[in-house]
């Protein structure tokens, strides 16, 4: 297999050049944000430029083997490796192997696997078969490990069959950099899913606090940085009568006072420059016509940079407490009147008497004889 | 949404004062709106305050804050000289 990445022509067995293995390498790896398929894809391009079999496997946590990928020219063969794969996985205990390739992070090569190491390691005579029918009687061995950043991911198997020619230490640069481009794949594929999770927690996250902000007792919203209000509660709907495509946006000034929306505009318009938060009574038009007044309070979530990623508003219906502070001033100043004017009849009503007893005393007089 | 105390063209005193009060509290859509559906039922134009107290008398009916108005305006016209007899 020595291939010289600077070679031009065909290697002598007729295949790839080095070059040409590795554009098609790069080809693959922008094929797909599939990990499975990538490595896949890059099995089936290293046969038979590489062997005639490719295998990746990787580690699970609890020390057992995932086979991501699996190529060789015969199908049949393939389903065969599949079932023995199965029936027979590695084992911590061989003395070679993936687990002994994935605990040390050394390449493993062998060059020659003798018949009388398949029957001493075949557990039935099926198994035994089956090993030579996937030609690993005199089959030559290249393990390499698949290595993260910071851990071995797993092992890129490369197996030539018996009867061809045995691997030797100069291959291994070549495998050595398919096993890096397999461990960038690996990498890459997990940054992709915790970036998916990340993502998908978010998006529950998000539509947990809508559930939550659609279930208040108050009129409420959220709003993006800019102001542009992007979801209202049931709330707010059912007291307005109105639906998000008449709201979205700056839809809200509809239902608001002509005569203040100005101002509460303005207001708005200043906390969204200053990022301070916004707190206003003023007036909002229901369904049925009428204005009530509401406490409008809006705050806004900031990033870990501090930077203004979202606005949260409520309405909250103080109406009925604005009447009865109103009716509590007229009450109070018609007590104070209703005082006066008693004081004034009792001192109407006192000189009355007065007046009345002086003219019961001049007649008394008049009648005396 | 309150209006100042001023009279408007044609309004009587007794007008005024149940403008302000059914403003102040209700707020001006509803109480300007309560006040002309109650007067034009009553065939009322507030020149008394008999007016005035007859006009209290049906908003004291209704509940909450529109029964503790009419009240008010109840007491108002009173001091203003209503008959109860006559209203």
């Amino acid at each position: 297999m020595t291939l010289d990445l600077n070679e031009t022509r065909d290697a002598p067995s007729g295949g790839d050049t080095a070059r040409q293995l590795f554009s098609r390498l790069s080809e693959a790896l922008f094929a797909s944000v599939d990990t499975r398929e990538v490595l896949q894809r890059m099995a089936e391009i290293s046969v038979p430029a590489l062997g005639d079999w490719c295998a990746i496997d990787a580690v699970r946590d609890d020390g057992t083997f995932a086979r991501l990928a699996v190529a060789h020219p015969d199908p049949e063969l393939v389903a065969i490796g599949h079932e023995l794969w199965t029936r027979y996985p590695p084992s911590p205990d061989e003395p070679g192997g993936l687990h002994h390739v994935v605990r040390t992070g050394e390449s493993q090569l062998v060059a020659h696997v003798p018949d009388e190491a398949l029957v001493a390691g075949a557990h039935d005579p099926w198994h035994l078969e089956s090993l030579r029918r996937l030609g690993l009687a005199g089959a030559s061995f290249l393990m390499i490990p698949i290595r993260g950043h910071a851990e071995v991911f797993g092992a890129l198997t490369l197996v030539r069959a018996g009867g061809g020619r045995a691997y030797d230490p100069s291959d291994l640069p070549v495998a050595e950099e398919f096993g890096r481009i397999a461990a960038v794949v690996i990498e890459n594929g997990r940054l992709f899913e915790q970036a998916a999770e990340a993502r998908a927690r978010a998006e529950q996250s998000e539509r947990s606090v809508r559930e939550l902000v659609d279930h208040l007792p108050n009129l409420a919203w959220t709003a993006p940085a800019d102001g542009a209000i992007d979801f209202y509660n049931r709330r707010w709907y059912d007291y307005t009568g109105t639906t998000f495509e008449e709201m979205q946006g700056w839809g809200w000034k509809a239902v608001h006072d002509p005569t203040l929306v100005d101002e509460v505009t303005a207001r708005w318009t200043a906390s969204i420059a200053s990022g301070e938060p916004f707190e206003m009574e003023f007036p909002l038009r229901g369904a049925d016509g009428n204005f009530r007044w509401f406490l409008t309070r809006i705050v806004p979530q900031r990033d870990a940079g501090g930077r203004i990623v979202r606005w949260f508003g409520t309405n909250v219906d103080i109406d009925d407490i604005r009447a009865a502070r109103a009716l509590a001033t007229e009450m109070s100043e018609q007590s104070r009147l209703t005082a006066a004017r008693f004081l004034e009849l009792r001192e109407e009503l006192r000189e009355a008497r007065a007046r009345i007893a002086a003219l019961e005393a001049e007649n008394e007089r008049l009648r005396a004889p | 949404m309150t209006d100042a105390p001023t009279p408007m063209p044609d309004e009587t005193e007794f007008h005024v004062v149940a403008r302000e009060k059914m403003t102040r509290v209700l707020g001006t859509g509803l109480g300007l709106r309560l006040l002309s559906e109650i007067l034009a039922r009553q065939e009322n134009d507030l020149a008394t305050a008999d007016d005035l107290h007859r006009f209290a008398t049906e908003l004291a009916r209704r509940p909450a804050f529109e029964g503790a108005v009419g009240g008010m305006l109840q007491v108002t016209a009173l001091m203003r000289g209503a008959s109860p007899g006559r209203s």
